[in-house]
């Protein structure tokens, strides 16, 4: 079942002379349950997809079909009640809220959605990530990998239809970064999570069950991994 | 400033003001509120400063017009030998001199006391006497006059342009110089303007009139040996210091290095401020000092450390490149100097003009001389202290921004975030539901002295509003105006309750002229006169005497006065004065019924016919330095009056009564006696004669008319009376309260204004240093409207908390400053409000929710996108 797909994705920025074009035309769409790798230099367009993908950039033309809406039919505070509903966010930064713990970052899409968070559910995540023993820490009393655990768990506590993770281990040594990748995909298969995930490094991209690559805002390949 | 950290001279100071400049020019609209905020204490501090000093000086001079010198001392009753003593005294600044010849005793200036006088031309200038038009008189028949005078023989001289006119003219004077009169005729050769409040008007005759007429003695005023003469014709030396500080200190010096008599009396005058220095004024004008100066570095601190949080990335890039942090101190403080500029300048500006208009609306509530000079001027001084002030103001508040910046890793400054440097503490508690509100309350708490600064600058205004509200409310208008007027008008002559003239009163000038023309008029419920028997030596009789001696002499509330004040001729104390001559100077009043109607009841009982019968009299209490009336004589008791005759009548005490000054004459005695006789009884007694005061009231319907007939009847058919009224009061009040009302509303506006650019500035930083942190949460599924919920929820908890601090500030202000100072003034009624910090705190709370909206809207226009980009910059 397709749960994700584009069609004739254009993003320009800037005019004239000043004109890039991030995004020239980009088709492609993701199955449920799919772990989908995005490559590409840096430059190349990966970021500006991704964006598009979860709504934070509205494109010059084109369309994003997720769970069968086209998302940019939605006003600005419809899509990011959208989101917080369908799609999870990774980012290489971590992006924690400070002022939280842990167990407050995680249910805090919950919590915006003005949904009880269920319980069972989040200690099941909790559990896999290995975070039970941080609930109450705040962001910075935990090492790098452990934010981005934490960000992974945020990112599933809502049930999203979509993931998408943006360089997610681009703060963190190769060790910690294999342990957190693996993390993502044991718990993508544990809840049958569609995974889309932005690299610029090959060997984490051979994890993902398909690799897209992007040049100067076109994709190639699509094969899936074996 | 040093380069030490750097090696041996290297020279990089120019580098790093240029430096400084430019990182300003990039963040334009920061350094506006920097110098925003700066030119706000500037403009406190040449607000204060203005009106301070030119008050100071207005005080200074009203007060020398009254005593009629500038000098900081005089040395009276001096030979010449005596003068040259201090003439050749090279330490002082000043030495000029005057010679008293005597008093004119014209008719004319019954009530204009003129004292005949030789200056020099320093001196002329000190005493204020140096004609405005013309010169000193030269010659034995040339006099130099005060308008005044001029005036009241006749001579229209009552502006400037009409002087030059009465050059020239020949008036002819009455002189009493002690030993010898003359009745001489001068020519008028100088005027200068006189000033009413003087104690004396000044006639200046020439040398050789003095040295012809009233020689100066040779024989010391201070030897014991000499026999007792008229001070005519001795010298008065008026003496400047070159500090004018101590100013009895330093006489008695000079009385000991010059080797003058030891009892030689001076007076030192207490028109100079600076030289007595007044404790509470002192007080008062450090305290408002120290609260703009509190306000002041709590918005420059603020700012300055918000300005130095948001470009703390370009100072750890600065240090990554080898910047040292003396250096980044160095910059942080020529940063500084460069915004004092401007911010200063523009403070300076604005606070001397609006003190410059506010100085009137003060000034008009003190006494002074009609002369005092009501120009202001920019006294360098204002300019040096405020300057200085907001200078050092700024140069302290800045001092934490260069510590912080000085100690900045370079790592660190390129990941800053607010908070993130504070260690949290792990949370115990059960993980609450994340809803706006607590998001706000965490918010707040990130940087926790800052909120404290923030809410500390918003609840000062809150404060000083409430503190004057409360002074102002306590001010009792009915106290104050029944103090002055018992009834609706009083109307006497207008020497009669001016607090500058002690002689010459005039106490019968209500004649039937008056009295007729105010009958005449719709309106007047109930009329009543008022008579006088001034100054009346009583004898009293051995009984009566033993009752003052154990009731007032003794009472603890005079007895320090009776022992202390010692006549020094005679080497006696008041009460050994009293016990041996059994005599006290008493004024008897006649009254009318009207009057002896609204006299307060402080014992016995007044019963208006048996009363007027003739036998009974009532007296008054006695007025202390405390609250209390002392009750000389009961109820019932006889006592024995004496007229100014030396005729005796014996009456019975009918009622002690409290006369308040709105009925009598306006007087100092060591012991307040006054009598009280119906009018018929008085004629009798004292004779017959024209009114002191009258008094009436009117029908609500017509008082405005009065009012109106009033002003224009004393103003034109008898210009020498002088009206009072419930209305005139009332004014008066309105002016004063008023007064206290501009002055604090100005504070308060200030202070709020800053209190709210505070919360602006600590708002638009934590909403910039959070911008990832809100596209992240906008990522996750936060909506905008969420996030503004959330912001404007901290502006609210702000103000809230600045409300509460206000309230409980307030609360200890009116009961531990406002209760105490308005013990102190008679017409203040005490009571506990916090009425203003409720009135105020919806306006807060308002304001505190919008500025966060209005600054989200501003900086939320980036995408999510592009502000999440900002964590990989």
């Amino acid at each position: 079942m397709e749960i994700l797909s584009t069609k004739k994705l254009v993003k320009t920025y800037g005019k004239g002379a000043n004109e890039v074009n991030a995004l020239k035309g980009v088709d492609f769409s993701v199955e449920k349950g799919e772990f989908v790798a995005i490559v590409g230099t840096s430059g190349s367009g990966k970021s500006t997809l991704l964006h598009m993908l979860g709504g934070l950039d509205r494109p010059t033309s084109g369309e994003v079909v997720i769970d069968g809406k086209n998302i940019f039919s939605l006003k600005d505070e419809e899509l990011t009640i959208f989101r917080r509903r369908k799609i999870g966010f990774i980012f290489q930064s971590f992006n924690l809220v400070p002022v939280l713990t842990v167990y407050e970052n995680i249910v805090l899409p919950l919590e915006l959605d003005g949904k009880k968070p269920d319980e069972e559910y989040i200690a099941e995540i909790v559990e896999t990530l290995g975070l039970k023993e941080k609930l109450n820490s705040y962001p910075n009393q935990l090492s790098g990998g452990q934010q981005q655990r934490v960000a992974i768990a945020r990112a599933l506590s809502s049930g999203p239809a979509i993931i998408l993770a943006d360089e997610p281990t681009g703060n963190l040594d190769s060790k910690t970064s294999q342990d957190v990748l693996s993390l993502l995909k044991v718990s993508s298969e544990r809840y049958s999570q569609t995974i889309i995930m932005i690299t610029h490094n090959d060997e984490i991209a051979q994890l993902a069950d398909r690799i897209i690559r992007i040049e100067d805002g076109e994709i190639f390949g699509g094969e899936r991994n074996e | 400033m040093s380069n030490n950290s750097m090696g041996p001279q290297v020279s990089n100071k120019k580098t790093i003001r240029s430096l400084a400049k430019k990182m300003l020019k990039k963040n334009n609209s920061k350094s506006r509120v920097i110098i925003t905020s700066i030119a706000l204490c500037s403009f406190m501090f040449a607000m204060l400063f203005t009106v301070g000093i030119n008050l100071i000086d207005r005080f200074q001079e009203s007060n020398m017009r009254q005593i009629g010198s500038s000098a900081d001392c005089g040395f009276k009753y001096l030979t010449e030998e005596e003068y040259d003593l201090i003439k050749n005294d090279t330490k002082l600044k000043d030495v000029s001199r005057s010679i008293y010849i005597g008093d004119v005793v014209n008719k004319e200036l019954a009530k204009l006391r003129t004292e005949v006088r030789w200056v020099d031309e320093v001196n002329a200038e000190k005493s204020f006497s140096k004609p405005e038009v013309g010169q000193l008189p030269k010659n034995e028949d040339e006099i130099a006059i005060s308008n005044l005078v001029l005036n009241e023989l006749g001579y229209g001289a009552d502006s400037v342009d009409k002087y030059e006119s009465l050059i020239g003219k020949k008036i002819k004077l009455s002189l009493d110089c002690g030993e010898t009169d003359l009745d001489k005729e001068f020519k008028v050769v100088g005027i200068f303007t006189g000033d009413r409040v003087a104690i004396a008007q000044s006639a200046l005759i020439s040398k050789a009139f003095q040295e012809k007429y009233v020689p100066t003695p040779t024989l010391s005023y201070y030897d014991s040996e000499t026999p007792y003469s008229d001070p005519n014709g001795r010298i008065s030396a008026d003496v400047d210091f070159k500090i004018p500080f101590n100013i009895n200190g330093q006489i008695e010096k000079m009385i000991v290095r010059d080797g003058l008599p030891e009892n030689v009396e001076v007076g030192s005058n207490w028109g100079s401020i600076v030289g007595t220095g007044d404790m509470t004024t002192i007080l008062l004008a450090a305290f408002l000092l120290l609260i703009i100066f509190a306000s002041g570095f709590l918005i420059i601190n603020n700012v300055y450390r918000i300005n130095v949080y948001s470009d703390i990335r370009s100072f750890g890039l600065l240090k990554t490149i080898g910047c040292s942090s003396k250096q980044l101190k160095s910059l942080v403080k020529w940063q500084s100097i460069y915004l004092s500029v401007p911010g200063i300048l523009i403070g300076l500006v604005l606070g001397i003009v609006v003190g410059a208009e506010l100085l009137p609306i003060v000034s008009k509530q003190l006494v002074f001389a009609e002369t005092t000079k009501n120009s202001f001027s920019v006294n360098p001084l204002i300019i040096i202290f405020a300057g200085l002030f907001s200078y050092v103001t700024v140069r302290l508040s800045v001092r934490k921004s260069m510590k912080i910046v000085s100690k900045v890793s370079p790592i660190e400054a390129v990941r800053f975030l607010e908070g993130t440097n504070l260690k949290w503490k792990t949370r115990k508690k059960k993980a609450s539901t994340i809803s706006p509100l607590t998001l706000a309350k965490r918010n707040l708490s990130r940087d926790k002295k800052k909120a404290v600064f923030v809410i500390l600058s918003l609840s000062l205004s809150i404060v000083i509003m409430n503190t004057v509200y409360s002074l102002v409310s306590g001010f009792d208008e009915d106290k104050y105006i029944q103090t002055f007027v018992k009834t609706d008008f009083s109307v006497a002559d207008a020497t009669l309750d001016n607090p500058a003239i002690f002689d010459g009163k005039n106490t019968e000038a209500i004649g039937d002229k008056f009295i007729d023309n105010i009958s005449k008029q719709k309106g007047i419920e109930e009329l009543g006169n008022i008579y006088i028997e001034q100054d009346v030596i009583q004898t009293f009789t051995d009984e009566d005497f033993d009752k003052i001696d154990e009731r007032l002499l003794k009472d603890p509330a005079l007895s320090g006065d009776m022992s202390q004040v010692i006549n020094p001729e005679t080497n006696e104390t008041l009460y050994d004065y009293y016990k041996a001559t059994k005599e006290a100077r008493t004024q008897i009043y006649g009254m009318d019924d009207f009057v002896i109607k609204n006299l307060p009841v402080v014992a016995g009982s007044v019963d208006l016919d048996k009363f007027k019968t003739g036998k009974y009299i009532i007296v008054n209490g006695c007025e202390t330095m405390g609250d209390d009336l002392l009750v000389y004589f009961k109820p019932g008791e006889k006592i024995t009056v004496s007229n100014n005759d030396g005729e005796q009548r014996e009456y019975e005490v009918m009622a002690v009564v409290d006369l308040s000054l709105a009925l009598r004459l306006q007087m100092f005695a060591e012991l307040d006696l006054n009598y009280i006789l119906p009018h018929e009884e008085f004629n009798d007694f004292c004779g017959e004669r024209d009114a002191m005061r009258c008094v009436f009231n009117v029908d609500d319907k017509h008082e405005n008319d009065i009012e109106k007939w009033m002003d224009e009847y004393t103003n034109g058919v008898e210009s020498n009376l002088k009206y009072t009224s419930r209305k005139v009061y009332r004014d008066e009040f309105k002016e004063f309260t008023s007064m206290f009302v501009i002055v604090g509303g100005l504070i308060t506006v200030i202070l709020a204004l800053i209190g709210i650019l505070n919360l602006t500035n600590t708002l638009v930083t934590s909403i910039m240093s959070r911008r990832v942190e809100l596209a992240m949460l906008e990522a996750v599924g936060e909506t905008k409207r969420m996030q503004k919920k959330s912001i404007c929820l901290e502006g609210v908890l702000y103000s809230l908390l600045s409300v509460f601090i206000g309230l409980v500030l307030s609360g200890l202000f009116t009961v531990l400053l406002i209760r105490p100072v308005g013990a102190g003034m008679w017409f203040f009624k005490w009571h506990f409000t916090l009425a203003p910090v409720f009135i105020i705190m919806p306006f807060m709370i308002i304001i505190a929710a919008i500025i966060p909206y209005v600054i989200y809207n501003k900086f939320m226009k980036a995408s999510v996108v592009e502000r999440l980009r900002l964590t990989e910059a």
